[in-house]
């Protein structure tokens, strides 16, 4: 993240997007996340964003999708708290811009007594845990 | 015999030092992916410290078999250095703005 950001959008903001707290909001119904996975799209948007967090523009490059697509899917990744947005300035224009990480880490869905549950494993990275750590000094 | 007994020690001490430079490097790796995953300038600074006073092992330890009969002062003034560049790095990476 660079310093820039903090001027367009509130420190706050930010750490919301961060936040642990992710860890106890209430899980999407299997139907939801599922319809999801099963799409093309969405999963390369997972797939790419993970590796290091992406614009739509980025996205496009990478997707082979039209951008009023991905723009859905990405908003249907938010609703899920599948995906995160963040505001960074952009290299190339100086702008900001819109990039998308994953807030996911593993999905698991148990059977046990009857019931089928979906449960959603979104641990922050290792690495992404220790840059916030270093930035926040 | 007892010089032999005295290198055998030392190898042992240095195969062990390597153990530590492992953990050391993981952390430089955690930093180099903080760096990348978040595009973070700090982070880089971070990685090349934690590369340079932890990786060291490595190298030194391969140069000590090469070269057994370097003196143990030249050896430490070497490690010594790097070890400073690697902290002005992590220094200079806290320093630093986000």
């Amino acid at each position: 993240m660079h310093s820039a950001s903090a001027d367009e959008v509130p420190i706050s903001n930010l750490t919301d997007l961060f936040d642990d707290t992710h860890t106890v909001s209430e899980d999407p119904d299997i139907e939801t996340v599922a319809g999801l996975l099963e799409d093309e799209t969405a999963r390369t948007i997972l797939t790419q964003t993970s590796q290091e967090p992406m614009s739509a523009r980025m996205l496009k490059q990478q997707c082979e999708a039209s951008g009023p697509t991905i723009y859905r899917r990405l908003e249907q990744l938010r609703e899920c708290d599948l995906v995160v947005e963040r505001t960074e300035p952009d290299p190339e224009d100086g702008h900001h811009r819109k990039v998308y990480a994953p807030n996911l880490r593993r999905v698991t869905v148990a059977l046990q007594d009857g019931d089928m549950t979906l449960s959603i494993d979104r641990r922050e990275d290792m690495s992404d845990r220790f840059t916030r750590l270093i930035e926040g000094m | 015999m007892q010089t032999e007994i005295g290198n055998t020690a030392r190898l042992a001490l240095q195969a062990y030092e390597l153990v530590g430079a492992a953990f050391g490097l993981f952390i430089a790796y955690l930093a180099y992916r903080g760096y990348r995953r978040n595009d973070s300038r700090p982070m880089l600074f971070l990685a090349l410290g934690f590369s340079i006073i932890f990786g060291l092992a490595v190298p030194v330890f391969g140069l000590s078999l090469a070269f057994p009969a370097v003196s143990p002062v030249v050896s430490q003034i070497f490690i010594q250095t790097f070890e400073i560049i690697g902290f002005l790095c992590i220094i200079y990476a806290l320093r630093m703005e986000p």
